[in-house]
């Protein structure tokens, strides 16, 4: 009798279960949006090969690569709710002009106040080993010598360098040291709505700003390790963040 | 005559199934005294066709920028996968390294990578020597190219992954799959702790002070905590080792805990590989300890060790030889 009971509940409990599945989960109707990046050195346009003088400093440099990773948006509901997107991973390369376009997809149809982006690759990409696409080691944003992705890849010329280059790789991802900053970016007000539309937030992004926090180059002109140095200059980078407007 | 028909029978069916069988029971075994790998070869879909990927690329001199050297060429399995070139392994046009090439036996239990424990995941650690411009010096994208071109390595990743797709990813999963097979744990000391064989006196003698003096780090059956420590090599540092990962200067000077297993074989030993032979590193552990700001406190005062103690630890520590393993064919070089 026992066992007649016991298996009849397993029975319905399988039933339950199997029905369960075979109702049609919640689909989320979605569209998507895109993160649009302006980068400025004071009033124009930021670009490679041009020469620049840091105010602070007077330091001139010429910048032969600037890149960097973004990852894990998120966008806040009229609600109040973060709603994370997934596989929302960006390296953004100011020698290819179509990677400053950050294309969100899968995003809920909705209104949302605010978003959110992690400067940087989260941990649990950083010690999962071999990965592929933007995340590829192939994008020459990961250290192979002490494994993670760098955050922010600088490199040019600079007369005032005594090797007449410079080289700043922003990286860490764990510890004291760790680079890895999220910043909210508040749309003041305004409302992004998703739905079949392609909304666009417009971020400035003022490059000199992160270059007035950077000590002249004849004093240091490499950075290649974690440490506090790195650490300040993604501080320093993030704040250099502004968000411009909302095209609906 | 029917005896020779009936052996050319059996052996052609040995020869046109062992492939088949190799493929189907194909899998990835351990002691039971081991502890749960790190690298959940599971987790990854291991099949024998992913190793023997692994196993083409580990031995193909395609992975450097000239094409000189292999994986082999400083983890050879005559070494238990250890280099054994000198002290320091020889990278393209004859560059020295500054570290000794360590056995990669085991590699799946390693949690860290690298003496200074700088890389975090098996797939991901041979980017650092191919990349290395004292060691392959070559790039990922170049090797990637190199291996689209090659119509075997099309046959190797489709067999692999099901489809010819090359990429970068694959290829460090196909490695890790080899290399995570390279499992030592049939050494004499496993047969004992099994109860198949004992130790002679002497062998005993030398394992009972092992655990007396030396297992606090070199742990487990596995022979090694993984931890970092100054083992008291020198006074100051020319190589900061784990201190160059973390930044720390309360790192500096440490190195990994190599696991002893197949020891006998590894020289020459330290991670500058100083010492060739197991009699130098016992008489730096007696009496060889340097003093340090960052030396273990473990040991301050040394491991006193009489002679006749430091030959019981040898005759122990030649136990952990795995001669399996030396000669376990489908860990070495593919013949085709």
């Amino acid at each position: 009798m026992k066992k007649i009971v016991s298996l009849s509940f397993a029975i319905c409990t399988l039933l339950v279960i199997t029905n369960c599945k075979k109702k049609p989960s919640n689909t989320v109707e979605t569209g998507s949006a895109s993160i649009v990046l302006n980068h400025f050195w004071e009033d124009s346009v930021f670009q490679l090969g041009t020469i620049y003088r840091n105010a602070v400093t007077s330091d001139t440099f010429n910048f032969e690569t600037f890149k960097y990773y973004l990852s894990n948006v998120q966008l806040k509901n009229t609600a109040g709710n973060w709603i994370r997107l997934n596989d929302s991973y960006f390296l953004v390369d100011l020698s290819d002009t179509t990677s400053k376009n950050l294309v969100l997809k899968n995003v809920p149809k909705g209104n949302y106040t605010a978003c959110s982006i992690l400067f940087g690759i989260d941990s649990l990409h950083n010690i999962s080993g071999a990965q592929t696409g933007v995340l590829s080691p192939t994008n020459g944003m990961f250290w192979s010598w002490n494994t993670g992705y760098i955050m922010l890849k600088m490199e040019g010329l600079s007369p005032n360098s005594s090797s007449n280059d410079f080289a700043f790789h922003v990286a860490g991802f764990e510890g004291p040291f760790s680079v890895l900053h999220r910043k909210e970016i508040d749309f003041d007000g305004a409302v992004l709505n998703v739905s079949t539309n392609h909304p666009k937030i417009v971020v400035d992004v003022a490059v000199n700003e992160l270059w007035n926090n950077i000590p002249s180059l004849s004093i240091s002109s490499f950075v290649q390790s974690v440490g506090l140095k790195s650490r300040d200059l993604a501080y320093s980078f993030t704040n250099s963040w502004y968000f411009k407007q909302l095209e609906n | 005559m029917r005896y020779l028909f009936v052996c050319f029978i059996l052996v052609s069916i040995v020869i046109s199934c062992k492939k088949d069988l190799i493929e189907n029971t194909f899998v990835f075994n351990y002691s039971s005294s081991f502890p749960t790998p790190v690298y959940n070869v599971n987790e990854h879909d291991f099949s024998y066709n992913k190793f023997n990927l692994g196993r083409t690329l580990f031995y193909d001199k395609i992975l450097s920028v000239d094409s000189t050297i292999s994986c082999s060429s400083c983890h050879e399995q005559p070494h238990a996968f250890a280099g054994h070139s000198g002290a320091f392994s020889e990278g393209v046009n004859g560059q020295i390294g500054n570290r000794n090439s360590p056995s990669i036996a085991n590699a799946a239990w390693i949690p860290k990578f690298m003496w200074d424990g700088g890389i975090n995941h098996i797939e991901v650690m041979p980017i650092g020597p191919i990349t290395n411009p004292i060691e392959m010096h070559e790039t990922i994208e170049n090797v990637l190219i190199k291996l689209k071109r090659s119509t075997k390595y099309q046959t190797l990743f489709k067999k692999a992954f099901g489809n010819e797709t090359i990429t970068d990813q694959k290829m460090l999963q196909g490695l890790s799959a080899f290399m995570a097979m390279i499992v030592s744990d049939q050494s004499k000391y496993d047969k004992v702790m099994r109860g198949e064989t004992s130790f002679s006196t002497t062998e005993q003698t030398g394992f009972d002070l092992f655990n007396q003096k030396c297992s606090s780090c070199h742990s487990g059956p596995l022979f090694t905590d993984y931890s970092f420590k100054n083992n008291g090599l020198d006074q100051s540092f020319s190589d900061i080792g784990r201190g160059l990962i973390t930044q720390n200067v309360l790192d500096n000077g440490k190195f990994k805990t190599p696991s002893l297993r197949n020891v006998e074989l590894t020289y020459p030993y330290m991670h500058d590989g100083r010492f060739y032979n197991l009699t130098q590193v016992l008489d730096h552990y007696s009496n060889g300890i340097q003093q340090s700001s960052t030396l273990d406190p473990s040991l301050q005062n040394g491991i006193p060790l009489t002679s006749s103690e430091k030959t019981a630890l040898i005759a122990f520590l030649k136990t952990l030889t795995d001669y399996e393993l030396l000669t376990n064919r489908w860990l070495g070089e593919p013949r085709n």
